[in-house]
């Protein structure tokens, strides 16, 4: 059966990011079409009408959209290194993670106490494990993946170590093993590119706050 | 082959020592030389219905819960569609208990289930787990892309909930205006393109997403009496209305409800305790 599968992103999208990176360590080829939100084409406005957000995939016409659908949708239909445990409690603890990281990842930019508070919550995770998934990435590692890049750029840009090595060895551990993994090292948004646009966010913000 | 009970489990122990030889193929039950009791409980053991299948339940169930909880129901509502028996723990919400702070120590939240020394917390999560675990009476559909449409919708739902949020929550005429009118905006896409012209969500039966959406058959309409408006009506939404009232005849539903007063009394009290006070 010739597969035809269609990936609609944006290059900075962190969701996206997540879906390349299942599309890849699954060896599943496909097609990218690159977004621009100002100016949605038709195709998206077809395939995800109630959204019209990227991450959509579309597999053999038939359109997904929402990152985490799509991920458990490529983990059940291509069925080679699988994402989620096989176990239903491991599956529950993933999709818990998962869910955790997501929620508490927007909260991160307002609350750096709480923040600490949930990374020693995945800090504890990490115990006895390379990866969330154990020895391979699996579906929590693609759901934090963004985490990890983000800290990182956020690092760079505020100047500030928010993952430190002395309170946070596991997590900083773990974000350096699963940015050197070769699919995802291949895979990430340029740099520069990702430091520009914080950078434009952070003095946006500054300035707001400034004029109050 | 889950669904082989103990008792089904030891029958089958006993025969297949005691089974005539073979040259490697399998050989049908009937060929085999059951004693009249053995023949019984393998009967039983498979014809057995739902309800005896806590027996695989080896460990115990609990769900830690509240009454007024409409996530905490969802669970419950699960459980018995698959005839799993639990024990049920309230939680009063103003004093946690140890129980909860020592299984769900991320969130602190209901609803939680503990299936022997595992706890499962998020009620979505939950579900996922109680529909895996117990695959009989499945509650999301078999082909990958109808369950990823099922979890579209169900997304759907929890990300809408901040419209409903500002719909109970709104205050002064221009917010309730505007708060009314992206409700329903959102209930007619749910209607239109969830729903269509199925009896329920699920299809003929009811499926993870009507549970989701299940406090809208109960819970919605008193939200609606405290702000004063009413949405969900059978002229402006017909096909949602009437999936309301399917939903609460289920017997599973129907049997497992909070009591409309006490639930009414309960949003009542909160609902008031956050208008802004009238003396300044």
């Amino acid at each position: 059966m010739a597969e035809e599968v269609k990936l609609f992103r944006t290059w900075s999208s962190p969701f996206a990011l997540r879906i390349v990176w299942a599309l890849k360590i699954k060896g599943v080829e496909y097609e990218t079409i690159f977004e621009d939100l100002s100016n949605k084409s038709p195709s998206l406005l077809q395939y995800n009408p109630t959204h019209k957000k990227v991450p959509v995939l579309v597999h053999n016409g038939k359109p997904i959209a929402e990152s985490y659908v799509i991920l458990e949708y490529i983990d059940e239909t291509w069925k080679e290194t699988p994402l989620l445990p096989e176990d239903p409690y491991e599956k529950a603890m993933a999709r818990f993670w998962a869910k955790f990281g997501d929620d508490k990842g927007k909260e991160q930019e307002e609350a750096m106490v709480e923040a600490m508070e949930n990374l020693q919550f995945l800090e504890e995770e990490l115990r006895g494990k390379k990866f969330f998934g154990g020895e391979r990435i699996g579906f929590v590692d693609l759901a934090l993946g963004w985490l990890a890049n983000l800290i990182s750029i956020l690092e760079d840009v505020a100047g500030l170590k928010i993952v430190g090595e002395d309170k946070f060895p596991l997590l900083s551990t773990w974000m350096k093993d699963f940015a050197d993994s070769p699919i995802i090292k291949d895979n990430w948004p340029p740099r520069d590119k990702m430091i520009a646009k914080f950078q434009a966010l952070r003095d946006a913000k500054l300035a707001a706050a400034a004029s109050k | 082959m889950r669904l082989i009970l103990e008792e089904g489990r030891s029958t089958l122990r006993t025969m297949l020592k005691t089974r005539p030889k073979s040259n490697g193929f399998p050989i049908h039950f009937s060929n085999w030389k059951l004693t009249t009791a053995q023949a019984k409980r393998l009967h039983l053991a498979r014809r057995t219905r739902p309800p005896h299948l806590e027996l695989i339940t080896m460990a115990g169930v609990k769900l830690l819960g509240f009454w007024a909880s409409p996530f905490s129901h969802r669970v419950i509502w699960a459980l018995k569609l698959k005839g799993v028996s639990y024990e049920y723990i309230e939680e009063d919400l103003s004093n946690k208990s140890q129980l909860l702070i020592h299984n769900n120590p991320a969130d602190k939240q209901i609803p939680v289930l503990i299936h022997g020394d595992k706890a499962v917390a998020e009620s979505l999560v939950i579900l996922e787990y109680i529909d895996e675990t117990w695959p009989h009476n499945p509650l999301l559909p078999k082909g990958a892309y109808e369950r990823a449409t099922a979890r579209f919708w169900i997304k759907f739902a929890v990300e809408k909930g901040a419209t409903f949020y500002a719909f109970y929550n709104s205050n002064t005429g221009e917010e309730q205006e505007k708060a009314t009118k992206e409700t329903v905006e959102v209930l007619k896409i749910i209607e239109e393109e969830a729903l269509g012209d199925e009896k329920f969500f699920g299809g003929e039966d009811i499926g993870l997403l009507d549970l989701v959406l299940g406090w809208f058959a109960h819970w919605f309409d008193i939200i609606e009496e405290l702000v004063g408006v009413k949405v969900l009506d059978a002229s402006k939404l017909p096909r949602l209305h009437a999936w309301t009232e399917n939903f609460k005849e289920v017997p599973v539903i129907k049997e497992n409800l909070p009591d409309r007063s006490k639930l009414l009394a309960y949003f009542k009290h909160k609902y008031f305790a956050h208008l802004p006070s009238l003396d300044n």
